[in-house]
């Protein structure tokens, strides 16, 4: 399933949405809103699983972490496999991509 | 609203308990309750059953009218309510509600769950379940861990919290459990050194941070004031029941160093009590891994924003401290049986009340409960005082 950020026309808040849902912003309600890409964004915290549910047994050990946008939107993104985990910090700058498997991947730009 | 009183409490151990089904657990519980309080089934009017993940650990659902039938409850509704890990507190407080607007003068409120026979990564992949899938945020591979750990790691970076605040949660209540024979480590202390050289579990928590998967039952007997002067005993006055809704998503949560839900739930059952976070002698929080124990002594007002981890490393929530904090072992000790957890800490509160727990604290007159559900979507405060 893929996942898509929507920018809030009302609010401006930014919303994942998996691909062909309807949009409603989870802040305002409002249901117009408008698909953005090539966002960037901060990490707010991470976590690195070591166990992890059924489906992603063969992922350990990975990364997850939230992530600031501009406007002070968090999303949640799961660290690109070409990470090293070890140098992800709080602030570390990442762009966020829509993945099929992770909903949104993130791609730290000083930490690979 | 009427007042209403808590007449009877019964918890089974907490643990492995074999081969035991839900059913059987919850029966147990709910005669236990029954005969705690001294009133039969024949008298019971409303049953509430809070569990979580029956019907995709083991098949069985409409389990509300399993148990009613299974204890002869024949007189009026049994519902069964789903909170995550807040089931039991919110079969509770609406057995409470049920009593406090006069539907009923008793109501039996249970709560159970069995875990065990399933492998960790079934029970961490239906524990995900709480989270909100459309938001995608599972689909990173979050676990229930993961969240906390977000939390804890970003309340370190803002308040300088360690992990030595989280090793002391972790490290007062294993002791605490060595005094609560129902308790899942009851007889299995750990040291200092395990719990900070213990294994990753999600990082920065380790093993020792998180509290394990549990079967377990506990119920309480609900009833009006009539009733509890009739019944006799110590009265167990329920001062507040709070409910709270909130974020099931992180994206939509105003903080990652608060759970919004808990801060509104405790300052409505502080109002409704007519008392203050200073008022409280003893409370029993869901500790479900130990940073959620720091965010919790900050959300219910024991101390200010940020200064939970050093509030805990004082020996405040110690034994002897000003205020005890899960005396019984809380969640990451007695055990985690997640329907049953919210009741369980009403059995605590009620025995630490009366006067009659395992190890009993040198003052309780007041005491609160404090169960979560999922990413703080769900949570009861309960207050709780002898009368």
């Amino acid at each position: 399933m893929n996942y898509v950020l929507y920018a809030c026309q009302r609010c401006h808040k930014i919303s994942a949405v998996a691909e062909g849902a309807p949009f409603h912003c989870w802040a305002c309600q409002s249901t117009e809103g408008t698909m953005i890409e090539n966002v960037s964004g901060t990490v707010e915290s991470f976590t690195v699983l070591h166990v992890a549910p059924l489906h992603y047994l063969d992922d350990i050990p990975y990364g997850v972490a939230t992530v600031l946008l501009n406007n002070q939107v968090r999303v949640v993104g799961r660290l690109s496999r070409f990470t090293d985990l070890d140098r992800v910090t709080i602030g570390t700058v990442v762009h966020i991509s829509p993945d099929e498997r992770y909903g949104l991947v993130l791609h730290p730009l000083d930490a690979r | 609203m009427r007042k209403v009183y808590v007449a009877g409490v019964f918890s089974t151990p907490f643990g492995k308990l074999g081969d035991a089904s839900i059913k059987s657990l919850a029966i147990a519980a709910g005669i236990g309750a029954m005969a705690d309080a001294k009133v039969s089934s024949e008298a019971v009017e409303h049953l509430y059953f809070g569990n979580f993940a029956a019907g995709m650990l083991q098949g069985q659902k409409m389990l509300a009218a399993v148990v009613a039938s299974g204890l002869r409850l024949t007189l009026g509704p049994a519902t069964a309510v789903e909170g995550a890990c807040a089931s039991g507190g919110i079969a509770f407080h609406l057995a409470a509600l049920a009593v406090a607007t006069g539907q009923c003068d008793i109501a039996l409120a249970v709560g159970a769950e069995v875990m065990t026979g399933s492998t960790t990564e079934q029970v961490t992949n239906v524990l995900a379940s709480a989270m909100d899938q459309a938001s995608g945020e599972p689909l990173t591979g979050l676990t229930f861990a993961g969240f906390f750990s977000l939390l804890a790691r970003r309340h370190m970076a803002v308040y300088g919290t360690t992990m030595d605040h989280f090793a002391y949660v972790a490290k007062k209540n294993r002791d605490n459990a060595q005094y609560n024979p129902r308790a899942q480590f009851f007889g299995h202390p750990v040291t200092w050194e395990k719990i900070q050289q213990s294994r990753l579990i999600a990082e920065p928590l380790r093993l020792y941070d998180c509290c394990p998967i549990s079967d377990g039952a506990s119920a309480a007997i609900i009833v009006s004031e009539n009733v509890a002067k009739a019944l006799g005993g110590t009265m167990i006055e329920v001062l507040a029941s709070t409910q709270a809704a909130g974020p099931a998503a992180l994206q939509e949560m105003d903080s990652l160093t608060s759970l919004s839900a808990v801060r509104h739930a405790a300052q409505a059952a502080y109002e409704t009590a007519h008392v203050g976070p200073e008022d409280i002698d003893i409370a029993e929080v869901h500790d479900c891994f130990s940073a959620a124990e720091v965010i919790a002594m900050e959300d219910l007002g024991f101390c200010g924003p940020g200064e939970g981890g050093p509030y805990i490393a004082s020996g405040s929530t110690l034994w002897d401290g000003e205020r005890p904090v899960n005396l019984s072992g809380g969640l990451l000790s007695k055990g985690h049986p997640v329907g049953a957890t919210g009741l369980a800490q009403v059995y605590e509160v009620v025995q630490q009340l009366r006067g009659t727990a395992d190890r009993p604290a040198r003052r309780a007159r007041i005491g609160l409960t404090h169960n979560v559900g999922g990413t703080g979507g769900a949570v009861v405060i309960n207050i709780l005082a002898r009368t």
